[in-house]
C-alpha cells in the first residue's frame, strides 16, 4: 500500500493520544487509590460499590443508635441498683423501728426514713444528657423539676403529714426501632419500677413515715415515744410490700442488664457486618495497586518505544540525503 | 531541424517546469487538511502530418479522489461527532451529581439522615433539632442549586444550537460559492483541484454538524441535502432556521427547519446524527423538565423524585407533635413546599421554630421520637422513582448516566478507530509522500536539464549553420 506523508504522524498521533489517556486514567486510578474513578469506568461496579456503601451508611447508623441505646441502659442499670439499696435502706429503718430495743425512737427513724424517701425522689428523677430517665415518653418539664414530684397538702388523719409524691410522667416506653417493624424499648417505666399510677411505692414509704412520725390522732409524736401494739402490727404488715417492690426493682435492674447485654451482642455483630461491608466494597471499588503499578510499567515502556520509533521513522526523509 | 528542436526543447521545459510546479506545491501542502495530491500528467504534442517529434505539453492534472470514501468519512464523521457531544454533555452531568458522600446531593441526604437519626435518639434536643432544621434546608438548597444548575446547562445548549446553526448556514453558504466559481473553472484545472478540495473540507465541516448527503454533478458542483430536503443545489441555499418554543403541554421544544424562499410552512428537519442532533435531542429530551416521552430526561425525573419526597415526609410530619404542642390532634405542620427542585424550600411551618418540628406521634411527650423514627425509616424504604430509596435513586441515576455516558466512549473509540482506518485509506490514495515527490523533483530536475541540453545542443547547431555562411 502507498504510505502518504501524514499517515505515519497520524497513526503515531493516535497511538500516542491512546497511550497517554490510558496512563492517565492508571495516573488517576493510584492517585484516589480507586480502580473506579467515575460511573462510566464500570457503572455495574460503580452501582454494586454504591449500594454497599448505602447498607454501610445504615449499618453504621445502627451501630450507633446501638450504643446510645447500651449508654442509656447503663445509666439506667446504675439508677435502679442504688433505688435498690436505698429501698433495702428503708426496709432495714422499718426492721430497727420493729426491734424491741428501739421502742423509744420512732420519731428518729421517720426522720431517717425521710431522708431516704428524699434519696429515692432524687434518684427517681434522675437525668442524663438533659432528659429525665423515669418520666416515660416525657422527658422535659416545663419548670425544670423531675416527674416526682413530694407535694405538701393539708395534714388528714389519714396522712397527718400532708405529703403526697405526684408523678406527671407517662407510662409509655420509650422505643427506637432498630430495624424496621422490630421496636425495642429503652426505658423503664415508673408503674413498672414504682407499682400503680407510678406512686405506690412512695405512698407505702410516706404511710410507714406518717406512721413513725404521727401518732394516731394525726399529732406529732414526741421524742422518744413508742409505738402502740397496733401501729406495730400496721408497721410490720408493710414489711412484705416493700420486699415485693425490692424484688421488681430486682427484676427491672436485670431486665436492663439483659437488654444491654443482648444490645452489645448485636453491636458486634453489626461491627462485623460493616467490616464484611467494607471489604466488599473495596473489592468493588478500591484500585488492586500491584496489578496497577504492572499496567503503568507496561505502558511507560509501549509510550517510550512509540516516541523513540517516530522519533526514529518520522525523521527520516529523501530529502535529508539529496545534497 | 535546429528551429524545431529548439521548439520541443522549449515544450519540455515548459511541461517540466509545471511538473516542478506542481511536484512544490504538493510539497507545500503536505499538512495541509483535505488536500488530494496532483500530478502532471504529460503527453505528446501529436505532430502535423510528415513530420515528427513535436514536443510535449501537462494536458491536465491526474486527480486522487476517491468518492466513495469521502462520502463514508462524512458518515462517520457524523456519528462521531454526535458521540463526542454526547460524551461532552454526559461528563458535565456526571460532574454536576458528584461522587456519593460529598457536597452533591446524595452526601446532602446521607448528612440529613444523619441528624435525624440523631433527633431519633434526642428528640428532646434543640440542638439536635436545629441540626435536623439546618440539614432539611441544605438539602433543599442542593436540590435548588442542581435544578438552577440544570437549567442553565439547558439555556446553554440553546446558545450552543443557536451558534452552530449560523455556522451550518455559513458553511452552505460558502459550498455555493465554491458550486459557483466551480462551473467556471476548466475540468482537470489546478482551480477545479483546489475547489474540489474545498468542497470535501466544506462538506466534512458540515458532516460534523448534521448527517448532510451530497452528491457531485457532472461539472464538479455539489448538491447538499439533509433529512430529505434540498438545501443547496448549484447556488441556490435555503438556511436552516433554529425555532425554539415551549408547547402547551410545558415541554421545551427546539427544531431546525428550512427557510423557504417563496414563504409557506418552512419543512421541519429531522435527524439524530452531528453536533446539531446531540444538541437538539438533548435540549428536547434529556434536559427538558416536561418531557412527555419515556426516554431519560434529568429534571422530570429529579422534579418527581422531589413531589415524591416532599409529599412521604410532609405525610409523616403532620401527623406529628412539636415540643409545645398540646391539643387533641396534631397541628399538620409540613417540613417541606414546593413540588420541584427549583421551588423546594423548608417550610415556614418549621424554618425559625425548632421546637414546632413534629417529631412525637403524640402530644406533651418530648421524649417521643415516633415520627423521626419514621423519618429515619425513609433512608431504607424503596418507596420513590417505583422501588428506589432515596440515596439509592441517585446511585441509580448517575449509574444509569455512567452507563450512557461509558457506552458513548466506547462508540466514540469505535468510531475513532473506524476513521482512522478510512483516513489511511483515504491518505494511502490522495495523501502526498515526501519522498515520492522528492523522487518526482529529482525526476523533472533531470529531464528539464536533458531538455535544456537539447536547447544548448540546438543553439550550438544553429551557431554552426549561421557561421557557415560568414
Amino acid at each position: 500500500m502507498r504510505i502518504a506523508w501524514q499517515q505515519p504522524f497520524r497513526t503515531a498521533e493516535y497511538g500516542l493520544q491512546r497511550l497517554q489517556q490510558r496512563l492517565l486514567s492508571l495516573q488517576q486510578q493510584l492517585a484516589t487509590g480507586k480502580q473506579i474513578t467515575s460511573p462510566a469506568d464500570d457503572p455495574s461496579a460503580y452501582s454494586r460499590a454504591r449500594r454497599l456503601d448505602l447498607l454501610q451508611e445504615l449499618t453504621e447508623r445502627r451501630i450507633q443508635l446501638l450504643q446510645a441505646m447500651s449508654q442509656e441502659q447503663q445509666l439506667l442499670h446504675t439508677f435502679t441498683e442504688a433505688l435498690e439499696d436505698t429501698l433495702l435502706q428503708v426496709r432495714q429503718l422499718l426492721v430497727q423501728a420493729l426491734d424491741p430495743k428501739n421502742l423509744d425512737k420512732p420519731a428518729f427513724l421517720a426522720q431517717q426514713l425521710r431522708q431516704r424517701l428524699d434519696d429515692m425522689l432524687a434518684l427517681a428523677n434522675a437525668h442524663a444528657d438533659g432528659r429525665y430517665l423515669l418520666g416515660g415518653t416525657r422527658t422535659l418539664f416545663p419548670d425544670g423539676q423531675g416527674p416526682f414530684l413530694l407535694r405538701q397538702e393539708l395534714p388528714t388523719q389519714e396522712n397527718p403529714s400532708g405529703l403526697r409524691v405526684e408523678f406527671r410522667g407517662t407510662f409509655t416506653g420509650r422505643s427506637l426501632e432498630l430495624f424496621p417493624g422490630q421496636p425495642e424499648i429503652l426505658s423503664l417505666q415508673a408503674d413498672e419500677l414504682f407499682g400503680r399510677d407510678g406512686v405506690e411505692l412512695f405512698t407505702l414509704l410516706l404511710g410507714a413515715y406518717n406512721l413513725l412520725a404521727y401518732r394516731a390522732d394525726g399529732s406529732p409524736r414526741a421524742a422518744e415515744e413508742g409505738l402502740s401494739s397496733a401501729e406495730r402490727e400496721r408497721l410490720e404488715a408493710l414489711l412484705p410490700q416493700v420486699a415485693a417492690f425490692q424484688a421488681s426493682l430486682a427484676r427491672a435492674t436485670a431486665r436492663v442488664g439483659a437488654r444491654q447485654e443482648r444490645w452489645e451482642l448485636l453491636q458486634q455483630q453489626l461491627q462485623n457486618y460493616a467490616t464484611h461491608l467494607r471489604a466488599f466494597r473495596s473489592a468493588a471499588e478500591d484500585a488492586d495497586l500491584a496489578r496497577l503499578a504492572v499496567e503503568l510499567h507496561q505502558g511507560q515502556t509501549a509510550l517510550q518505544a512509540l516516541l523513540q520509533t517516530s522519533a526514529r521513522l518520522l525523521g527520516l526523509s529523501l530529502f535529508d540525503v539529496l545534497r | 531541424m535546429g528551429f524545431r528542436a529548439l521548439h520541443i526543447a522549449r515544450s519540455s521545459l515548459l511541461a517540466h517546469q509545471s511538473a516542478l510546479d506542481i511536484t512544490s506545491g504538493n510539497i507545500a501542502n503536505v499538512n495541509t487538511p483535505g488536500y488530494t495530491r496532483r500530478r502532471a500528467h504529460f503527453s505528446p504534442i501529436v505532430p502535423e502530418p510528415g513530420r515528427m517529434g513535436t514536443g510535449v505539453r501537462v494536458e491536465l492534472l491526474a486527480e486522487f479522489r476517491h468518492r466513495y470514501l469521502d462520502t463514508q468519512i462524512r458518515s462517520l464523521l457524523s456519528r462521531q461527532s454526535r458521540t463526542q457531544a454526547d460524551e461532552l454533555l454526559l461528563q458535565r452531568l456526571v460532574a454536576l451529581f458528584g461522587e456519593a458522600g460529598q457536597e452533591a446531593i446524595a452526601g446532602l441526604f446521607q448528612r440529613f439522615f444523619d441528624a435525624v437519626h440523631a433527633a431519633v435518639v434526642r428528640p428532646e434536643d434543640l440542638a439536635v433539632r436545629e441540626l435536623l432544621l439546618q440539614r432539611a434546608a441544605e438539602l433543599a438548597a442542593g436540590f435548588r442549586q442542581l435544578g438552577a444548575e440544570l437549567r442553565a446547562l439547558r439555556a446553554e445548549l440553546l446558545q450552543q444550537l443557536s451558534e452552530r446553526t449560523e455556522t451550518f448556514n455559513r458553511l452552505l453558504q460558502q459550498l455555493a460559492d465554491v458550486n459557483a466559481a466551480r462551473a467556471l473553472a476548466p475540468e482537470g484545472s489546478e482551480r477545479a483541484q483546489a475547489l474540489a478540495d474545498e468542497q470535501t473540507r466544506l462538506l466534512n465541516e458540515l458532516a460534523r454538524l448534521a448527517p448532510v448527503v451530497a452528491t457531485v454533478d457532472a461539472r464538479g458542483r455539489v448538491t447538499v441535502s439533509l433529512a430529505g430536503h434540498t438545501l443547496l443545489a448549484e447556488t441556490t441555499v435555503l438556511p436552516l432556521r433554529l425555532q425554539s418554543s415551549v408547547r402547551a403541554t410545558g415541554e421545551y421544544h427546539a427544531e431546525l427547519l428550512v427557510s423557504l424562499p417563496a414563504g409557506g410552512t418552512d419543512p421541519v428537519l429531522s435527524f439524530a446524527e452531528g453536533e446539531l442532533g446531540s444538541l437538539l435531542e438533548h435540549y428536547n429530551v434529556t434536559l427538558d423538565p416536561q418531557e412527555q416521552g419515556t426516554a431519560l430526561s434529568l429534571p422530570r425525573e429529579l422534579d418527581s423524585f422531589v413531589a415524591q419526597w416532599v409529599d412521604r415526609v410532609n405525610a409523616l410530619v403532620a401527623r406529628g407533635y412539636g415540643l409545645n404542642d398540646t391539643g387533641p390532634s396534631p397541628p399538620g405542620r409540613r417540613l417541606f413546599e414546593g413540588q420541584s427542585m427549583e421551588t423546594l424550600r423548608l417550610s415556614a411551618d418549621v424554618a425559625a421554630a425548632p421546637q414546632a418540628l413534629p417529631l412525637a406521634d403524640r402530644a406533651g411527650e418530648p421524649g417521643n421520637s415516633a415520627i423521626a423514627q419514621q423519618l429515619l425509616a425513609l433512608a431504607e424504604l424503596p418507596v420513590f422513582a417505583g422501588g428506589y430509596t432515596a440515596q439509592g435513586f441517585f446511585a441509580a441515576m448517575v449509574t444509569r448516566i455512567g452507563e450512557i455516558l461509558a457506552s458513548a466512549q466506547q462508540r466514540n473509540e469505535w468510531l475513532q478507530s473506524s476513521l482512522q482506518q478510512l483516513e489511511t485509506q483515504r491518505q494511502a490514495l490522495s495523501g502526498v509522500n515526501m519522498d515520492e515527490e522528492a523522487m518526482n523533483l529529482i525526476r523533472y530536475q533531470k529531464a528539464y536539464e536533458a531538455a535544456a541540453r537539447v536547447a544548448t545542443v540546438a543553439a550550438s547547431l544553429l551557431d554552426t549553420l549561421l557561421r557557415m555562411g560568414t
